[in-house]
């Protein structure tokens, strides 16, 4: 059976012990999209993301992975899937060569052409013992393994924690020509800006809930942009104009942040007031999650 | 000089805690040891007879000598429990010792635990001051509580003491061995490798000084050897303890040397580079082999040089036997040859080795669980592995490693048997060491089982170890009830030597050993994979 999502969970409850990382947690993953899952520390992304792997055993909920269960159909699924954790740890015997070869070849779908590629994009030594590698080269070579891997979906934990900017931007690139060649990643990650560059959707997870899932679109529309204008004479009403929050006002010089929704018509409010000058910043999902992670309940 | 020392009291609080858990089981078992010799000696000795009978005993057997040393005095309580305590218990403390200060030492440096400690304000000398501190104290406690237990049971003063600062002393002293070890090897599990097998080689040496003719100087060679001369109970003699705490402080001298020489988390021998591809190690029972593969040849190697030996120990026991009639005459109940005796010998040493192939067993298949938790099963599962598959990549390394080992050695003990004519069948004693695998495996049972179901749990498969050493080396010289040394696989191993020889037992050990090993794949198919 293969049903068009490659990831579906449905109320997912997992627990150790007593206490409870997972409540009636579901989410679902598109074929062909990138999926962000953001949440804080401790929130569950981690637990989630090995029950998918099977490391896990749920304790009940509906898990559907690439049409199979996670639990039950290892080997088989594990052909079409690669998987990066945030905290890689390496024999430390083994060179980090012999290590991409070793976590590829147990995969099978193994692509020598884009290993030498990616090794060089990355600019790794692979000759060195893991023990002596730094973390982001021990980062760089669980990313190579899994990426020469021809394999459907992609499962990355917090995958460049560790890496440079230079080599976050190859990381960037790379996952995109996965996502061209229609390739399903599921990124749990805490760098805003990567999630923004490569996610088209996103769920958010706190205390082992997904409370908030949407398009990255639908994000950004709930997020505010910053707005900071000089004007010929500032409207009276302006502190009643739809979305306005933060207003300050300094002679004839404004600042506020505005709901990106609400964006179009200040823009006109502004323009009838003869705009001096005009800076505005990007809608910043940073500070929107910040918010979600503080106040889950709040809406 | 003394900021190089800062800190060093503020981590050995810590350090003292995490250790004293660490230590309580070895601490219990040489309390036990000791403290049982000395309450069972009146009750199954009670008359002089029995106790001159008992000398005898032991005299004629040198697998006894082999693993206690010989017997001064077994004419008292104190000297009955010092014979059982002062090699075996400076054993035990000493492994205590090793473990401790390579967990305080390397292990947390590994781990990079202690470079969140060491970048605070500590000096240079800190960690490693700590990590002798904490084995040293615990080293003391064994001793002290040993002592205060005996003399709490009503053995003399004098020579409870003298134990107590023998055990303490021999613990010390491999403090500072492991100590240095750890400054030599590029990681903890090679430091405590190197601490260990110069422990166990000291053991063996002062082992063979002990029953091998003409041998007993080569005693001053090991650490364990001038523990004995301290002649506990007839002399109480202190003055080899302080030869044996110069010599520790020489060590330790070194290792300080050492450690100011050498970058954090390194060894003094730097890795080189190695392979840009994998080759045969990329197959999930390349990998396994790879990561055992010092473990498979450093046991390999052990069990060759543990052959040797007794071999040759056996060939000399053989003419010792020849020699006194009277003597086997006394062991051997009914009748019974030279030949014989020499073979129930053989039969013994065979047991003793299982019992450490056992051991071998045990930590190849833990080996899988210290993968585990160190977070490098996961990327192996997320791969095409089946959970099956996996373990038994290191299942099969556990059962090839101890069958061949115990292969090897009887086919050494019976070829250098054979060379030097003594009077035992080789084919004989190649069977009996084929048939004490079905009991070893058992005992490796216990550590698959646990490793697959309960890795919380898999302290039993050390107890289990323990418990076959106790019942087989002590068991029959208590005098225990046959129904309580049953409990022990290795009282069902049959006898190659005996016409009509009943295979039942084996077929149990072997059903039971199945049983075993199924439980540990069942479980290790239905556990969580995290850290345990
Ligand atoms: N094996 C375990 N036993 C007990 N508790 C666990 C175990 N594994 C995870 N937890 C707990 O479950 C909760 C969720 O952990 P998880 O690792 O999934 O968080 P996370 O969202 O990945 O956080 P981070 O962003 O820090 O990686 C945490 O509170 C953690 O302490
Ligand atoms: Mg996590």
């Amino acid at each position: 059976m293969m049903t068009e999502n490659v990831i579906e969970i449905q109320n997912l409850n997992k627990s150790f012990g007593k206490f409870k990382a997972l409540s009636n947690l579901s989410l679902s993953v598109k074929k062909g999209e990138v999926h962000g899952f953001l949440g804080p520390n401790g929130s569950g992304k981690s637990t989630t993301i090995r029950v998918l792997l099977g490391l896990l055993k749920a304790d009940s909920g509906a898990i559907n992975l690439l049409g199979g269960n996670p639990w039950k159909q290892v080997a088989q699924l594990h052909k079409n899937l690669a998987y990066v954790p945030g905290d890689v740890s390496l024999w430390p015997d083994l060179t980090g060569g012999e290590a991409i070869d070793i976590l590829a070849k147990l995969r099978g779908n193994f692509d020598e052409e884009r290993r030498e590629q990616l090794i060089k994009s990355f600019e790794l030594d692979p000759t060195k013992k893991s023990r002596t590698y730094s973390k982001g080269n021990r980062q760089k070579v669980a990313i190579i393994a899994a990426l020469c891997s021809n394999v459907d979906l992609y499962i990355l934990d917090e995958p460049t924690s560790g890496l440079d900017p230079l080599m976050e931007a190859v990381f960037q690139q790379e996952i995109l020509k996965e996502k061209k060649a229609g390739k399903t990643v599921l990124l749990s990650s805490h760098i805003m800006s990567e999630v923004e560059a490569l996610a088209d959707h996103i769920s958010i997870i706190r205390d082992g809930t997904i409370i908030e899932t949407g398009s990255l679109s639908d994000m950004r529309q709930q997020s505010y942009s910053k707005v900071s204008a000089e004007l010929r004479a500032i409207p009276p009403d302006i502190k009643q104009a739809a979305g306005v929050k933060n207003l300050v006002i300094d002679g004839n010089h404004l600042s506020c942040s505005i709901e990106t929704n609400e964006l179009e018509n200040f823009m006109k409010i502004l323009a009838n007031n003869g705009i001096k000058s005009l800076v505005t910043e990007p809608p910043s999902l940073e500070e929107l999650f910040k918010k979600k992670y503080e106040n889950p309940i709040e809406q | 000089m003394k900021n190089k020392f800062e800190g060093t009291l503020v981590l050995y609080k810590v350090a003292l805690r995490l250790s004293f858990k660490a230590a309580l089981p070895w601490i219990i078992g040489v309390v036990l040891l000791a403290v049982s010799s000395q309450v069972a000696y009146a009750n199954i000795f009670p008359t002089p007879e029995d106790q001159r009978n008992l000398a005898m005993a032991v005299q004629a057997n040198p697998a006894f000598s082999l693993v206690f040393g010989n017997a001064d005095n077994l004419l008292t309580a104190e000297g009955f429990t010092a014979w059982r305590t002062v090699v075996l218990g400076s054993f035990l403390v000493s492994m205590m010792s090793i473990l401790i200060v390579t967990k305080q030492s390397r292990a947390k440096e590994d781990s990079g635990e202690e470079e969140l400690i060491a970048s605070s304000v500590v000096g240079r000398y800190a960690i490693i001051t700590v990590a002798i501190a904490a084995a040293f104290s615990a080293s003391i406690i064994a001793g002290v509580t040993v002592a205060a237990s005996l003399i709490a049971t009503g053995a003399g003063v004098d020579s409870s003491v003298a134990l107590g600062a023998t055990l303490a002393t021999s613990g010390m002293v491999f403090a500072t061995v492991a100590a240095l070890c750890s400054q030599l090897a590029s990681h903890s599990r090679a430091a405590t490798s190197f601490a260990v097998t110069f422990l166990g080689f000291t053991y063996l040496l002062r082992g063979v000084a002990d029953t091998v003719d003409g041998a007993s100087w080569m005693a001053v060679l090991s650490p364990l050897g001038w523990a004995q001369k301290t002649e506990v109970s007839t002399t109480n003699t202190y003055a080899p303890l302080f030869v044996l705490l110069i010599i520790g402080l020489i060590i330790m001298t070194v290792a300080y040397l050492m450690r100011s020489r050498r970058d954090f988390g390194q060894g003094l021998i730097a890795d080189t580079p190695g392979h840009a591809r994998a080759g045969r190690d990329g197959t999930i029972q390349g990998l396994a082999f790879r990561l055992q593969r010092s473990t498979i040849i450093g046991w390999t190697l052990a069990f060759v040089f543990i052959g040797a030996t007794f071999g040759y120990l056996l060939t000399s026991v053989g003419d010792t036997f020849g020699a006194n009639e009277g003597l086997s005459k006394f062991i051997g109940a009914e009748g019974a040859s030279n030949i014989n005796f020499a073979f129930e010998f053989a039969k013994t040493l065979l047991t003793i080795i299982g019992i450490i192939v056992a051991a071998y067993g045990t930590q190849v298949i833990f080996r899988l669980l210290n993968e585990e938790n160190s977070h490098r099963i996961e990327p192996l599962l997320s791969g095409a592995v089946t959970r099956r598959r996996l373990f038994s990549s290191h299942v099969i390394i556990a059962l090839a490693g101890t069958f061949s080992s115990l292969t090897i050695v009887g086919v050494l003990i019976a070829a250098i048997t054979h060379i030097n004519n003594t009077n035992i069948e080789s084919v004989e004693v190649i069977l009996q060491a084929l048939l004490t695998i079905p009991a070893m495996l058992v005992l490796v049972g216990i550590g698959i089982a646990s490793a697959g179901m309960r890795p919380s749990l898999r302290g039993i498969a050390w107890v289990g170890i323990a418990v076959s050493f106790g019942l087989t080396i002590l068991g029959p010289i208590l005098q225990m009830d046959d129904k309580i040394l049953a409990v022990s696989p290795f009282w069902h191993v049959a006898d190659a030597s005996a016409s009509n020889t009943s295979l039942l037992g084996t077929v149990v050990l072997l059903s039971i050993s199945l049983c075993l090993i199924t439980a540990g794949y069942v479980g290790y198919r239905n556990r969580d994979i995290a850290r345990t």
